[in-house]
């Protein structure tokens, strides 16, 4: 066979026909395509031809039986609407371009929304995969237990105990130097169970995965898979690789095999995989060492809730056996891992975005409304001689909607296009990777107790026009034509409107001259309007609250970037020596202003958190402990990151072991656990950092955002890094000129204290600002666009109303000016008619919005959602832009020529 | 109750009658096309073999799959008792009117 069938068409014959009829016609049609002279166009027009039988089946006609007749019928008003649009360009244009930008942003939110939330993850039969999770007491507020990831021990228990799954495999994220090659490099990467590919069903493409004996016990030997990007870029795709070794961390392992094409683990950026059991046994001994994330495979016969309740009873034994008296009772718990592919803010921005783009189309289609009403009053007379020549009312509403229905399909197809540009552009000029919005955590963040952090990334490349997506635009075009099309057909093919030929031809309209109904879905879409630009307006004005936050330093000129200097090549003190030897390089240079050491960066996910204590005050009681952010800093550090000393001093260079132990703490904790007291002189003893025996406060700092601009700072404290001897970390470069020049440099420097060091995660501060405000952005500017669509599109509908009601009631007018009115009294009648909708549309539009905006809370920063300020300037605005849509309608009014007018009757 | 049958059913019994124990949509399609040169949609085939068979005129069956249809299964219809009294009064009716007249028809050109 030389054709194949289209897919979209097959597809779309299964929908329409049950599944055994699909099967024989679709045979038939593959059967006799070959003959046709473009066998795929053909399909497509058998599979249409199809669909209308089906649907025009469902029509009951008394009068036309015959499939044949009924498909001659379908032609005929498929022609005649043709010729219709044709007729009327500037109508069939407009209507045209409003739908496809109604129905384009839909398509595009949706194909988001799409490969985000609805596309079956892509690992075998995801319907059946879990995510297992411990679940610990949370620290904060008692006794709610929030979901946590496992220690090796206790994962070893639970694997033993359960019964539910048929596989169950441990996993944890890790990153190496891949060393010994001519650029050293920095990868992501996973730490496995040997189960864990059979669980996800991915099989290697060559070589093998892990055997189970390979992964049975800590200290087992150095192997490594490698995920496809990696073999093709780093080793020209060789098969050979395979029982060859590769330098990790300068450690040799050996290479068992090649993943396929696409598949990137469950943090979703992997391109190695080790055994877990290389780890060693301290990390995989140690019952609390909470590091590690469990996927598992549910038997066929067990339901996901039986699962779960499976394993909250291995939870309660869990903790009976490693309890933690004082945080509570553990447990466990197993969800599916599709809940889990993204953070809730995420799924709910989707959603709402969603929820906009459709209140786009639906004030599209409003317009449309009022269009398709008034052609019905330009063809009333058409229809009423039809009508009285016999056609029956159902054939003149099927006429009017397949007229529709071309409309629609046309707006969808020229939405299609736009959609698809909108994606392209859009995936072009946002960042390379949505991993940063999609992910729950920033980039770089640690995880922490109660989160899953860095699972489940969905990549933008996911973002596409597929089937679902046509067929999702299938339907809303269909929709749509329902909703602007039928009311119109219904009441434009009346009975009564026979009279309209006597009526016109006496010189005046029978109908009646105001239609409120057209009136009431202006003031509909006016509301509509101010509900999105007040979302907008909110979101808009979080983003500039967000840029006005003070961050506690100064981000600009500011490069960073980490050295990862890892066992077994580096110990604490000779890593600290390398650093300081690059640092000392660095600060050497003409174009630096400053270098410093620091083991957090700001504005990125948060830093390590521990617990303080007072020596001179009574221990807290379990579950108050005092949680502070800890941070390692060189004595370089405030000065360069401009960090403002508020009392006392920073962090010396004499600040080394053997001397006093000091720190530094910011101004929440001075708040916080000194109230007015002066904590200079005061001893704490920190809980991290060998600083359990009590330091020093020396001074006190300005408060700097760690987690991210929109979260708040925490009480936090500074030991210095050259007496708690800590190298894990981020350096800062503050430069003289554009930081970006630095990033060269840098690396020559770095080449000479070790050329087997990669350069990671090097960034510009500013870089970091905008990662972490991005999503606030992305959404206050979409939210924007969409208002910005709905205030035009209200006006025009508008203006449309407004120009029609002068059109009719020309007449009207004529006669009022002749009897004396004046032109700027005809204006302030409509004018008066103007304000009359807006104010009802504004009015209505401000009771819906009120409640509606409390969705947008968990995105607002700093802004309330029933912000006076946004709702009142919003309300004159779209105030401002009724009155201009109807002043030019106002002034042609007022500009009409009684003596013309009359004559023309 | 008598059913009138149309004209387009007509052409379809005709074509189960010619072609016996194979036909399925598309040698159906094929023998009516090629016979009558009419051309036929898809819609409004399938539309009239469905309707005549909930109208007892044809019952259907699947057939076996075939490798020229993609391995896909075949609906063979064939007709049923009434099906077959339907179309003899159609031809019955035709024949009588049309006697004699033949020649006179097959002069009249399109």
């Amino acid at each position: 066979m030389s054709v194949q069938p289209p897919r979209l068409a097959e597809a779309l014959l299964r929908l329409i026909l049950p599944r055994d009829e699909a099967e024989t016609v679709a045979g038939d049609l593959e059967e006799l395509m070959p003959r046709a002279r473009h066998p795929r166009a053909w399909y497509f027009h058998q599979v249409i031809s199809l669909l209308f039988a089906r649907m025009l089946e469902r029509v009951p006609s008394p009068r036309s039986t015959d499939p044949a007749r009924l498909t001659m019928a379908f032609r005929h008003d498929l022609a005649y609407a043709f010729r219709s649009l044709r007729n009327e360009p500037v109508f069939a244009a407009t209507s045209i371009l409003m739908l496809a930008l109604g129905i384009g942003a839909n398509i595009a939110m949706f194909s988001l929304l799409n490969a985000v939330l609805l596309k079956p993850l892509p690992f075998a039969e995801p319907d059946r995969l879990m995510l297992v999770q411990l679940l610990a007491p949370d620290r904060e507020s008692g006794g709610v237990l929030a979901p946590m990831i496992w220690s090796y021990p206790k994962y070893a228990m639970f694997r033993d105990e359960q019964r539910a799954f048929d596989s169950t495999a441990v996993f944890g994220t890790g990153n190496w130097n891949l060393t010994g090659t001519s650029l050293p490099d920095r990868m992501s990467g996973e730490y496995v169970e040997a189960t864990y590919f059979g669980v996800l069903g991915v099989t290697p493409q060559v070589g093998r995965t892990f055997s189970a004996d390979e992964t049975r016990a800590p200290g087992s030997a150095p192997l490594v898979i490698l995920g496809h990007t990696l073999w093709r870029q780093r080793f020209a795709g060789d098969a050979s690789i395979v029982g060859r070794t590769i330098g990790l961390n300068g450690i040799p392992h050996t290479v068992v095999g090649v993943l396929p094409q696409g598949f990137r683990g469950l943090s979703g950026q992997a391109d190695v995989w080790v055994p877990i059991t290389t780890l060693s046994g301290e990390d995989l001994n140690n019952p609390f060492d909470h590091s590690y994330n469990v996927v598992a495979r549910l038997r066929k016969d067990v339901s996901a809730g039986q699962a779960d309740s499976a394993a909250r009873v291995i939870g309660s034994e869990i903790d009976a056996r490693y309890g933690d008296p004082r945080r509570g009772t553990w447990s466990a718990a197993a969800v599916p891992l599709d809940d889990q592919r993204v953070a809730p803010i995420v799924r709910r921005s989707i959603l709402l975005m969603l929820g906009a783009v459709a209140s786009v189309l639906l004030i599209v289609c409003i317009n449309l409304a009022n269009l398709m009403l008034f052609r019905t009053l330009a063809r009333q007379r058409e229809v009423a001689i039809r009508l009285a020549l016999g056609a029956s009312r159902l054939r003149i509403i099927r006429q009017m909607m397949t007229e529709s229905c071309v409309l629609s399909l046309f707006g969808a197809a020229a939405g299609v296009a736009i959609a698809w540009l909108v994606i392209h552009v859009g995936a072009a000029a946002m960042l390379p990777d949505l991993r940063v919005v999609l992910s729950p955590s920033a980039p770089g963040a640690r995880p922490t107790d109660g989160e899953t952090a860095g699972l489940m990334r969905v990549g933008l490349g996911l973002v596409g026009l597929d089937t679902s997506t046509l067929m999702f635009t299938v339907v809303i075009a269909v929709g749509a034509s329902l909703l602007f099309g039928l009311g119109p057909a219904w009441s434009g093919s009346r009975r009564d409107l026979s009279l309209a030929i006597k009526a016109r031809s006496a010189g005046a309209s029978a109908l009646p001259q105001r239609l409120p109904l057209r009136n009431l879905l202006v003031v509909a879409e006016i509301a509509l309007a101010l509900v999105l630009l007040t979302a907008g307006g909110l979101m808009v004005k979080s983003v500039a609250r967000l840029q006005s936050t003070s961050l506690g330093f100064r981000s600009e000129s500011l490069l960073t970037f980490r050295v990862p200097l890892a066992a077994p090549r580096y110990n604490a003190r000779t890593a600290t020596d390398v650093l300081q030897r690059l640092m000392a390089a660095l600060a050497r240079r003409g174009d630096v202003e400053g270098v410093a050491f620091g083991s957090c960066a700001p504005i990125s996910g948060g830093c390590n958190r521990t617990t303080i204590t007072f020596p001179d005050r009574p221990a807290p009681a379990p579950g108050t402990e005092n949680r502070v952010e800890v941070l390692w800093a060189s004595p370089e550090y405030f000065d360069t990151l401009g960090i403002r000393i508020v009392r006392g001093r920073g962090i010396s260079d004499h600040d080394r072991p053997g001397q006093p132990k000091v720190v530094v703490i910011n101004e929440s904790a001075a708040r916080a656990y000194f109230g007015g007291e002066d904590p200079i002189g005061k001893r704490i003893a920190v809980g991290q950092g060998g600083f359990g025996d009590g330091a020093e406060i020396v001074g006190i700092v300005q408060d700097v955002k760690y987690g991210g601009v929109d979260i708040a700072v925490l009480p936090g404290v500074y030991l210095p890094q050259l007496q708690s001897i800590r190298s894990g970390g981020v350096i800062f470069v503050r430069s003289r000129t554009r930081p970006s020049a630095l990033v060269a440099a840098v690396r020559t420097e770095l080449a000479a204290v070790d050329p087997d060091l990669p350069l990671v995660n090097i960034m510009m501060m500013d870089e970091r600002f905008g990662e972490s405000t991005w999503r606030t952005r992305v959404s206050a500017w979409l939210l924007g666009l969409f208002a910005a669509l709905g205030l035009v599109l209200a006006a025009l509908g508008l203006y449309g109303v407004i120009s029609q009601g002068v059109e009719q009631r020309r007449r009207e007018i004529g006669v009022r000016m002749a009897v004396g009115a004046d032109g700027a009294h005809i204006m302030r009648l409509v004018i008066g008619r103007v304000l009359v909708i807006a104010v009802s549309g504004i009015a209505l539009g401000v009771i819906c919005a009120i409640p509606a905006m409390r969705i947008l809370t968990s995105l607002l920063y700093q802004v309330r959602p029933g912000d006076p300020l946004v709702f009142s300037t919003f309300a004159v605005v779209l105030l401002g832009v009724a009155l201009l849509a109807g002043y030019v309608p106002a002034r042609r009014a007022a500009r009409v020529d009684p003596l013309t007018t009359l004559r023309a009757e | 109750m008598k059913h009138t049958i149309g004209d387009f059913e007509q052409l379809i019994l005709f074509a189960l009658v010619r072609l016996g124990a194979d036909a399925y949509g598309a040698s159906i399609r094929t023998e009516i096309e090629k016979r009558t040169g009419r051309t036929i949609s898809a819609g409004a085939l399938y539309t009239a073999l469905d309707r005549m068979e909930k109208r007892g005129l044809v019952a259907s069956r699947l057939g076996e799959p075939t490798p020229e249809r993609g391995g896909k299964r075949k609906r063979l219809y064939t007709l049923q008792p009434a099906g077959e009294r339907a179309l003899a009064r159609v031809y019955e009716s035709l024949r009588l009117m049309a006697g004699g007249i033949g020649a006179r028809l097959r002069a009249i050109k399109e």
